[in-house]
């Protein structure tokens, strides 16, 4: 009898560790089946301004996505991925930065980049767009304006 | 019951006490066993006996033990939480400090602008110039001051907090790793005489070493 006993507390030692170590996004599903994929384009105006570098953060405020990937901008001066945490890929919140030490450098408003997304559901997410800092090629801030678009076209 | 069986009824044992102490003489113990051997024997039996007992206490002594090691390391290794699946490392604010290029307080894309100005200003790395301030921007350890840690210092602008990277996990490290890819990629990082993947390798073991 005690045996049996300390072979269930033996068998419930090693199993509820092994349960517990998994991670609660594999068990949490999408409220919704749908899943659709989506462009976002992030537009930023330096007006008469050169554009240098720039840093924005992303996020749904309502809304379930996932960040699947990052594009460069229009200009020759951004048009390389920028920078961005990795460890934002399929997570809902996402810190883009770049910057350009060149003179060819873009004025007025300008899509700096494109975001990839996978929304799950029906509802349309409520993006929240925040500047962090906008600068000039001698480093000084600019006081420009960050927007975004959603659709196929750019 | 039958006559047959009644014939049984009658066979009492009558022992004549001739044949009782013939019996007892032929039987009988020699002589009474001492009182001291006999405790003797006593001692030794259930000293021999007592030993599988003690053995079978000190095992289930050793299950419990062990069932509690299973639990703790259970615990310890499956918790994500654990220090010893995310080892700590050195406090992120010294890490993203080293990264404040512009001192402002924050470490932002402009601090990896301002180092890649400065870079582009100073011209190619000269090994034989040790500047002071340089000194505080080599965030690989490389030693130099290079497109290596623009990308470290850029890449440290984007991370994200913890609730996303989990915690534990040593400042920057990802971002060395991503500028490490950078330093592979470009071939006249690397000193002569020395291999690219040698050079890239041992910056790796630094970084993550010392984090950054």
């Amino acid at each position: 009898m005690k045996a049996r006993v300390i072979g269930v507390f033996v068998a419930l030692s090693v199993v509820a560790p092994l349960l517990a170590g998994v991670p609660a996004r594999i068990a949490k599903k999408p409220a919704e089946g749908r899943v659709r994929f989506a462009p976002v384009h992030i537009y930023l105006d330096s007006s008469d301004k050169p554009l240098a570098a720039y840093q924005f953060e992303l996020k749904a405020r309502t809304g379930q996505i996932k960040i699947v990937g990052v594009e460069g901008g229009a200009h020759p001066a951004f048009q390389e991925a920028p920078y961005y945490d990795p460890a934002a890929l399929m997570n809902g919140r996402i810190i883009i930065a770049a910057f350009n030490t060149g003179s060819d450098l873009p004025h007025g408003r300008t899509r700096i980049a494109t975001i990839h997304l996978q929304i799950l559901g029906d509802a349309e997410p409520q993006y929240e767009l925040k500047l962090v800092v906008a600068a000039d090629a001698e480093g000084e801030n600019l006081a420009a304006k960050l927007t975004l678009e959603t659709g196929e076209q750019k | 019951m039958t006559e047959h069986n009644r014939q049984f009824d009658d066979l009492e044992p009558h022992v004549s006490d001739r044949l009782g102490k013939d019996l007892r003489d032929l039987f009988e113990p020699p002589g009474a066993v001492p009182a001291r051997i006999d405790r003797a024997i006593l001692d030794q039996a259930s000293r021999r006996l007592a030993k599988p007992r003690r053995l079978i206490l000190r095992l289930r002594w050793a299950a419990k033990i062990a069932v509690a090691a299973v639990i703790v390391l259970g615990v310890v290794l499956f918790n994500p939480k654990s220090e010893i699946r995310n080892p700590k490392s050195i406090g992120p604010a010294l890490a993203e400090g080293r990264a404040d290029i512009d001192g402002n307080g924050r470490v932002d894309i402009l601090d990896a602008f301002r180092l890649a100005r400065h870079i582009e200003a100073r011209g190619p790395a000269d090994p034989t110039r040790s500047d002071a301030a340089e000194l505080g921007w080599d965030l690989n350890g490389d030693g130099r001051v290079d497109q290596g840690d623009v990308d470290l210092v850029a890449f440290a602008a984007v991370r994200l907090g913890s609730d996303l990277r989990g915690e534990g996990v040593p400042p920057l490290r990802r971002e060395a790793i991503l500028a490490l890819l950078f330093l592979r990629r470009d071939v006249s990082l690397a000193p002569e005489g020395q291999g690219q993947d040698a050079l890239a390798t041992n910056a790796f073991a630094d970084i993550l070493d010392t984090g950054v």
